[in-house]
């Protein structure tokens, strides 16, 4: 019963507060004590609600009927709002050691990448034979001269001549080669037109019929 | 006497003091005043109730995330109305929709609550929730005792300080802040029993 009482009491002079803060006649202690009261007590919200309506109509205004869903609507909103600001607030002092150790791992992965590079073998860069004239040119040097590459792209080899025969050998060794090759056709050609052939083929047949009255 | 009065000029400021200090809760209260307000002002441009919902909670917000700008030079609620007709005039726009040639003035607006009722606006049971409302709260002032009749209206038609009341009434300001607390106090308990669908 005295409980009840002490409830009684407690409703009554929070809800005089409240009337007391609709005129503008509390102060600060009271508004602290007010809003105190408020977190222990959500339907205040509700009364203050019906209080300012209530004004309205007794001064004339003519609003539809009171509901707290759009103040907690708005209320949620910015409670959310604040957490968020709050949050990053708290991660602000975290943002440039994320930013620096992202920088860092950057660095690490990009030095990674480049020491691969360098470390790698340069043989199949280049072109593994030279050419000249759209000719591959394959020098006639000593067999442990020539090296064999395995070929990046499939199982097959490709040849490859060793990096310190110079240009210059090699255009003698095509120009060798080519002379050889020349030098077999004519001896070919040559060995077929005879003399023999000259005498009985077209030649032959336009002189006899010159010669003829 | 219509919406921004000097009856709330105290409280309010009190209110945004403190929600300038980051208390949320005061401007919860604020919220609370002056949301029917609001929204009664957002819906002359924008007559869709959810719509002007929408831009009557975005014109809250964008008056919190502005309080520290507000510095007094002006009632709480003028500033307040002018954030809630840009925040509707943009929404319009921002919809591709013409805002009205007239604009809309806060003493007009004043009139409009004062004198007209947007029975357009409204559907026939808000309306008739409304109507309701207002006779259970004209009856329940009109039963009140003498002097909670006459210290509640002093205050809330005259809009007469507690010190001039107790001057006019011939009693302590305490009595006449009892007096209006236990007026109102008395016409909430039939406005809540009305919302809560309780026999009066």
């Amino acid at each position: 019963m005295e409980r009840q009482n002490n409830t009684n009491q407690a409703a009554g002079s929070s809800d005089e507060l409240l009337s007391r803060l609709m005129d503008g006649e509390l102060d600060e202690v009271g508004v602290a004590r007010l809003f105190k009261m408020m977190d222990q007590n959500p339907s205040l919200r509700e009364k203050w609600l019906r209080f300012n309506s209530t004004r309205l109509h007794i001064q004339g205004a003519h609003l539809s009927s009171p509901s707290l869903s759009f103040a907690n609507r708005v209320r949620d909103s910015l409670q959310g709002r604040k957490q968020r600001r709050s949050l990053r607030r708290v991660m602000a002092p975290l943002k440039p050691f994320a930013v620096a150790a992202t920088v860092a791992c950057i660095g690490v992965l990009v030095g990674q990448q480049l020491t691969q590079r360098t470390t790698q073998p340069l043989a199949l860069a280049g072109s593994p034979v030279p050419i000249v004239r759209s000719m591959p040119v394959i020098p006639f040097l000593e067999q442990g001269s020539v090296s064999v590459v395995p070929a990046s792209f499939g199982q097959s080899a490709a040849v490859s001549a060793p990096s310190e025969v110079p240009v210059e050998s090699l255009y003698q060794e095509l120009a060798r080669q080519r002379l050889e090759a020349y030098s077999g056709v004519h001896a070919v050609r040559g060995a077929l037109h005879t003399p023999v052939t000259l005498m009985t083929g077209s030649l032959a047949r336009a002189d006899s019929r010159s010669e003829q009255p | 006497m219509g919406t921004g009065s000097a009856l709330d000029d105290d409280s309010d400021r009190l209110l945004v003091e403190r929600t300038q200090r980051g208390d949320l809760r005061a401007f919860d209260l604020l919220v609370l005043k002056y949301q029917s307000r609001v929204m009664h002002v957002v819906m002359r441009f924008v007559r869709d109730a959810d719509e002007a919902e929408d831009v009557a909670q975005e014109a809250f917000i964008k008056a919190y995330s502005a309080i520290n700008n507000f510095r007094g030079d002006s009632a709480f609620y003028t500033w307040l109305f002018r954030i809630a007709t840009n925040a509707a005039k943009n929404h319009l726009v921002a919809r591709g929709r013409r805002t009205p040639v007239l604009d809309v003035d806060i003493d007009e607006a004043l009139m409009h609550d004062e004198n007209q009722r947007l029975v357009e606006d409204e559907s026939p049971q808000a309306a008739l929730e409304t109507q309701e409302l207002e006779a259970v709260i004209k009856r329940a002032v009109q039963d009140l005792p003498d002097e909670l009749q006459t210290a509640l209206c002093l205050r809330e038609f005259d809009g007469l300080s507690y010190e001039d009341i107790a001057v006019i009434m011939n009693c302590p300001i305490g009595t006449v802040r009892s007096r209006i607390f236990r007026g109102r106090e008395t016409v909430d308990q039939k406005v809540a029993a009305l919302l809560n669908g309780e026999p009066i």
